[in-house]
């Protein structure tokens, strides 16, 4: 494979402030990824810690929850074929509207609906990330935002440092902020798809419907990439 | 080869290979709402899935 033509013309086009941000997302992503592998095998060794993975199952088992950024995630694996492993699921807290949902404290977290799902990013075996997909309403539930609002809260996801998986939190905070541009593309493919249907509401459940896009990466090539670009403007 | 993509290539190269998944529930019942990929919250409501199936106790 080779680096993301659609985050090669990004840089190209982006300021020097933002290849800069980009690169430090990019390192901490990078240098977390690592010493997580160095640490724990890989990230998802870090998650299953020494259990048989099972389909469907969650690793962690409660899932890693941020409560005070309303960011939560998990990996789990169910798809045969490819390169994929497993994938992480990203979820944000949101209302009905898209704001920030705040938990309250010996309240249940969640009463009427469940975490927003924001995208997921596939794993190889050696918990590589080798592709980003989005997924139709029904299989994670909570709400359902156009791709805008979804950005504005992949935009507020962040994890702190959990106990046990600071490393894998660093690396997904980086890696979300470094494949900004990516994950914007694919919610707005995954909206003109659903925008091809009459009935949305329908639409959101129906069972035929799974994955609404996806793109392969290559993150070594995106690196490369995102180097290059730092190097051609002597940065 | 740069650094960045040196580093990650160093660290593929320790990294453990994890097996694949072997299988698990996949019943999606109604007590999950068919929710095959929600957030852990959406999975413990009920704890239905343990007596209606039966396929997760086996392998509690």
């Amino acid at each position: 494979m080779t680096a993301s033509s659609h985050l090669r013309r990004h840089w190209r086009a982006a300021s020097d402030t933002q290849i800069n941000l980009a690169l430090g997302n990019a390192r901490a992503s990078v240098s977390a990824f690592s010493t997580a592998t160095a640490e724990h095998g890989s990230l998802i060794q870090n998650w299953i810690a020494a259990r048989e993975v099972l389909e469907f199952e969650h690793y962690p088992p409660d899932d890693l929850v941020d409560v005070r950024r309303g960011s939560q995630f998990y990996y789990h694996s169910h798809r045969d074929g490819d390169q994929e492993h497993g994938h992480v699921h990203l979820f944000w807290h949101a209302t009905a509207t898209g704001h920030r949902r705040y938990l309250k404290p010996g309240k249940p977290r969640w009463n009427r609906t469940e975490p927003t799902h924001l995208f997921a990013i596939s794993l190889d075996a050696r918990g590589l990330p080798v592709g980003l997909f989005t997924v139709n309403l029904w299989v994670t539930d909570g709400h359902w935002f156009d791709a805008a609002t979804t950005m504005a809260c992949v935009d507020r996801f962040a994890m702190g440092e959990i106990e046990g998986y600071e490393h894998a939190c660093n690396w997904l905070t980086g890696f979300v902020r470094l494949y900004r541009p990516l994950i914007n593309e694919l919610l707005v493919r995954r909206d003109r798809r659903m925008a091809r249907r009459s009935d949305l509401a329908k639409a959101l459940q129906d069972r035929n419907l799974e994955v609404l896009s996806s793109t392969p990466i290559d993150w070594i090539a995106d690196m490369d990439a995102l180097e290059s670009e730092s190097v051609r403007r002597g940065m | 080869m740069n650094s960045m993509s040196s580093t990650l290539a160093k660290a593929l190269a320790m990294a453990v290979v994890t097996t694949a998944a072997l299988g698990g529930c996949s019943m999606m019942c109604r007590a999950c709402n068919g929710n095959k990929c929600g957030a852990k919250s959406s999975m413990q409501k009920c704890g239905a899935c343990k007596a209606k199936c039966g396929a997760c106790a086996a392998k509690q």
